[in-house]
């Protein structure tokens, strides 16, 4: 009798009940993201708060030489980190 | 891990966890709504064990199905609702001053199998639904309510004899 009865059986396909998961997963996804952008972004600053009194001195008396270093480096950084959050996104595996 | 669908869905990706929940949703609302009484708040509950199945997908052990998994914690977010409503209730009897109703008093002669089944004790009708309402074996019934398989076999036989009295079936049927 429970086996049959049809009142409490849903559909097989229903893809507004999986469209709505999808909807508060990626939700989560995004609030998890922003969490993490947030804490990141004040770790950091926190960090060049400390260093930079430090390490600002160093910087000038190696003159303009290591510019063109600190671009490469930071460009170089944010490329990697965009292209991983990308990868992400997209679900690409290596 | 075999299942390449919750392989990817670990790593991440979106579209083998919507064919998860496409898969699996069928079974999963069913559980819930012997768990609830209503089907929206079943339907709620059953998504928000999904969205916490994403959240916690690396807890999934070898071994046990998605299935299990997320009934499992459906069933754990179904006993946390069922408490808030007990702790809820409360206050609101003693606020108003309310006489709990004997619950003889509402049980009808013509109890549907849902009301009948509503009137179990919320492990008890856990067991029932899993066992005796679907094809869940008591294995994975144990592993879905956190239980040991004995105290499962002795909800199903304690269940299915209130149930069959309140139905008024004999148990072949």
């Amino acid at each position: 009798m429970l086996m049959n009865d049809t009142p409490a059986a849903p559909p097989a396909r229903d893809i507004g009940f999986v469209v709505e998961v999808m909807k508060r997963v990626e939700q989560r996804r995004l609030n998890q993201n922003l969490a993490l952008l947030v804490l990141g972004t004040a770790a950091l600053t926190t960090l060049l708060f400390l260093i930079m009194p430090h390490v600002t001195p160093a910087l000038t008396t190696l003159g303009q030489s290591i510019w063109p270093l600190v671009i490469i480096v930071t460009v170089a950084g944010f490329s990697l980190v965009g292209f991983e959050q990308a990868r992400r996104a997209i679900g690409l595996r290596f | 891990m075999d299942d390449p669908l919750i392989r990817r869905a670990r790593e991440g990706s979106s579209e083998a966890f919507s064919r998860l929940v496409v898969e699996h949703q069928q079974a999963v609302r069913a559980f819930v709504r012997r768990l609830c009484a209503l089907p929206d708040d079943a339907d709620d509950m059953a998504q928000e064990a999904f969205v916490t199945a994403w959240a916690s997908l690396h807890k999934l052990r070898d071994g046990v199905s998605f299935r299990t998994f997320v009934c499992g914690i459906a069933y754990r977010k179904a006993l946390n609702d069922r408490r808030r409503f007990n702790r809820t209730g409360a206050r609101e009897s003693q606020w108003f001053g309310l006489q709990e109703q004997s619950r003889s008093s509402t049980v009808d002669a013509r109890l549907t199998i849902q009301t009948a089944l509503a009137t179990l004790p919320l492990d008890q009708r856990a067991a029932v639904s899993l066992c005796v309402a679907a094809d869940y074996s008591h294995a994975e019934a144990a592993e879905i309510l956190g239980l040991p398989l004995g105290t499962i076999k002795s909800h199903i036989l304690k269940g299915r004899a209130r149930l069959n009295a309140l139905l008024g079936v004999t148990d072949d049927q």
